[in-house]
Order: C-alpha cells, then structure tokens, then sequence
C-alpha cells in the first residue's frame, strides 16, 4: 500500500487520483472532525471539501515536518474554530504548525503505520482511561476552541482545576500512547 | 521522554501546548525553552498527542458524493506545482520532434507521449467537470429568481470580466471569469465578500491555462450576496487582502 507520503508526492505531480486515494484515507478523519465542532452536516461537508482542495493546491504541507494525520487535524481544527468565532482574528495557521512541528525526519511510527481505523480504536481505547472531568476538559479546549477561564465559568469550577485536570489529560494521554506515537 | 522531566516541568509543558500558561510560568517556560533543547522536542511531542484527539471521535461518514465533488473540482484545476512544460508547451512542438536528433527525439517522445496522456486524461475530466457546470448553470438560469453579479478587472487584470450567479436557497454559486492573467506558483487569487467594509475571504481559485475561471463556489453563511472583490495573495489561507487588487463586482 502506498505511503501517505508517497501518495502526496504524485498527487503534487497532478494525479488526482491519488488526492482520490488520501480521501479515501483521511475523510472521514476530517468530517468527523468538522462536524464535531460545527456541529453543522453541511458546513462540516464544505470544510472537508475546503481542506482537500487546500492539500490539492499543495505547498503547504511538507512531509518533512510532520504526519499528514497530523497537518489534516490541526488544519481542519484551525480553520473549523475560525469559522465558530468566524468574525474573530483568523491565526496564520500554516506558519503556526511549520513552527510546531519539529523539523528533523523520523522514522514512521506505529500509529503512523496502523489504519486510520486502527488509529482511531487506539485511540478511543486511551481517551477512555482518563477520569472523566480530564476528558472533558480537555474536549472543552480541543474542540470548541475555549480558553480555560471560559471553561472555568462553563463548569463553575475554580479556573486552577481547570489548569489541573487539562494538563494532567494531557499527560495522562500521553503516556496512555506513548509506544504507539514515540 | 516526559519521565526524564519533573512533575512540575511536565505540567508546565502541558500547559504550554495546551496554551494555558499564567504569565509567570510562561516567562519562566520561555527561559527554560531558550536553554533546553530538549524541551523543544517534548513540546512538539505533546502536540502530536493533541493532534491525534480526533480520531477518538465516533466514525462519522461524510456524504457520499463529495469525493466525486471534490475530484471534479480538483480536475478542473491545474494545480500549481506541476512542472510548468506539462501544461505550457504548445502540442506542435511536443508532438513531432522526428527530423531533429534522433536519439534525442526518442527520449523527447517518450517523454511527450506522458505528457500527452496525461494531458488528454486532463482535458477529457476538464470536459466532463465543465459539462456538469455548464449544465447546472443552464438549470440555474432557468429559476425564476437567479441574478448575475458582475465582475470588472483592474489594474494588471483590466481586461478581466465575469460573472457570479446565484440563486437565493441554492447552497451554490458558480463563478465565471475571463481574461485573467495566468498566476506564477505560489501566487493565488483570492474571491473577497466585502460587508460593512469588511472584507472576508470567499474562496481561492485558480485559472486555467486560457485565463478562464469556471468554478462552483460555496455559498456564505451570509445570505445577502455583498460586494465583491479579488486579490492575488501569496498565502493559501489569507485573513486579510495584502496582495493587489485585480477584479471588483459593478454592483
């Protein structure tokens, strides 16, 4: 099975065939995501078209720098918060993630190696162990894009728990993935 | 690893990525940072987790004809980084370079016949994408309630002209332009709606190789259709107009 990289390389040589095959990978990845945070079938259905064409009309993802998992998620997260806030001050994503994202190739790693479907499994799997106010916390910033006072004042919670349990998810995730995403 | 660290380091990386450090603690992070390289790699691992939230979510499928939208889409245009000789050259210059050196000629035939077929496979989705367009602005003109905004050039675009048309309810709009000039890479045009004098990015396209735009765009939220402009931007992903202006709507 081609890489994803290798995948990105010939549709960067004009086949469309393979931006065919990424879809096939990524879709659902990217709807799931759209539609989780706005909440909208068909605003999530024209974001999904939005973020393949952008990886369609190329220089913008480098496979160097980071897992094209990685760049469709916090692309679609970016640009799907912009548009909750919509009137709010757009973040020059593309530069935020090259910045992010460690420059260095390394090697694959097995969550890189598994099936979107295997990927996702995983990952449930380690979202389910963390206490439930850490997940939720951490959903609360991830997905509706709220700052941690925004939280605080949702939950009525002391904004210093709220700091707590983010970050502790945060950490307990990733040492629920670490072998998987290291 | 993060074990390597102390608890009270690891928090402040957590906090750093998730973007909720105090002022104190992001002075002292910052410090910490400059010192450390190793703290780069960690943050950057910390990231990877956030990034990967997503695929927690329930398995949503997307609707089933938009990988056919999108490759249609994705067909009619040419997309910026092909080698610039795949769509330039001129077919006659391609097509017969028997009388000059032969060995030469060969690998040039070789090559042109790539070329070639990947041109005809172009051109023969480029033909189906524009049908289904074409076909669907006809159906379009025929609601009663369909109107036309125009689209005038300017400055290095002063020949350019088009159209937008728009049916009130329908979820799309197709653009129509000609005359554009033909953009180097890394160079886009960038469709403003412009409301209340501000201006909000619509959608990027693209010409074809004739300068010609014929693409469906999204509908805004918005409904009322503003006033309209187009910049050539270099960034895919612009929040405000920083390149020249080449078309404007004569509302």
């Amino acid at each position: 099975m081609p890489t994803d990289t290798e995948l990105f390389q010939r549709m960067q040589a004009g086949q469309s065939a393979a931006l065919g095959l990424l879809y096939d990978r990524y879709a659902s990845l990217v709807y799931r995501l759209a539609l989780r945070i706005l909440g909208n079938p068909q605003e999530a259905e024209d974001l999904t078209q939005e973020i393949f064409l952008i990886l369609w009309r190329g220089n913008n993802y480098n496979p160097e720098r980071g897992s094209l998992g990685g760049f469709l998620t916090t692309l679609t997260r970016s640009r799907a918060i912009d548009k909750l806030r919509s009137r709010g001050s757009n973040l020059k994503f593309i530069q935020r993630w090259s910045q992010m994202m460690a420059a260095e190739t390394s090697p694959p790693t097995p969550f890189e190696l598994a099936s979107v479907a295997q990927r996702s499994q995983y990952i449930r799997q380690a979202l389910s162990t963390l206490p439930e106010k850490q997940q939720q916390v951490l959903e609360m910033a991830y997905y509706d894009g709220l700052s941690q006072s925004e939280i605080a004042a949702k939950l009525n919670i002391p904004l210093g728990t709220i700091k707590t349990w983010s970050r502790q998810g945060l950490l307990n995730l990733r040492k629920n993935l670490q072998n998987f995403i290291e | 690893m993060t074990e390597s660290f102390s608890p009270e380091m690891q928090e402040l990386l957590a906090g750093y990525v998730l973007g909720n450090l105090s002022s104190t603690e992001a002075e002292q992070f910052s410090q910490l940072l400059a010192n450390n390289p190793a703290l780069a790699a960690e943050v950057a691992q910390l990231q990877k987790i956030l990034e990967v939230m997503p695929y927690g979510l329930p398995e949503v499928a997307p609707p089933e004809n938009l990988r056919e939208h999108i490759l249609a889409i994705a067909d009619s245009e040419i997309p910026s980084n092909l080698p610039i000789s795949a769509h330039s050259h001129p077919r006659s210059k391609v097509l017969f370079p028997w009388s000059r050196l032969v060995a030469a000629a060969a690998a040039c035939l070789a090559l042109a016949i790539g070329i070639d077929n990947y041109r005809i496979r172009q051109q023969v989705a480029n033909l189906e994408a524009q049908v289904a367009r074409q076909k669907d602005v006809i159906a379009m003109l025929q609601q009663p309630n369909t109107y036309l905004v125009s689209m005038k050039g300017m400055a290095e675009a002063s020949t350019a002209s088009g159209s937008i048309v728009i049916t009130p309810g329908e979820p799309k709009a197709v653009l129509i332009l000609q005359n554009l000039p033909i953009l180097p890479p890394g160079r886009y045009y960038q469709l403003w709606s412009v409301i209340h004098g501000q201006k909000i990015p619509w959608e990027q396209f693209k010409t074809n190789e004739r300068g010609t735009v014929f693409i469906k765009l999204d509908i805004p939220s918005y409904s009322e259709v503003p006033a309209l402009m187009v910049t050539v931007e270099t960034s895919p992903t612009p929040n405000t107009p920083a390149g020249p202006m080449v078309m404007t709507s004569t509302l």
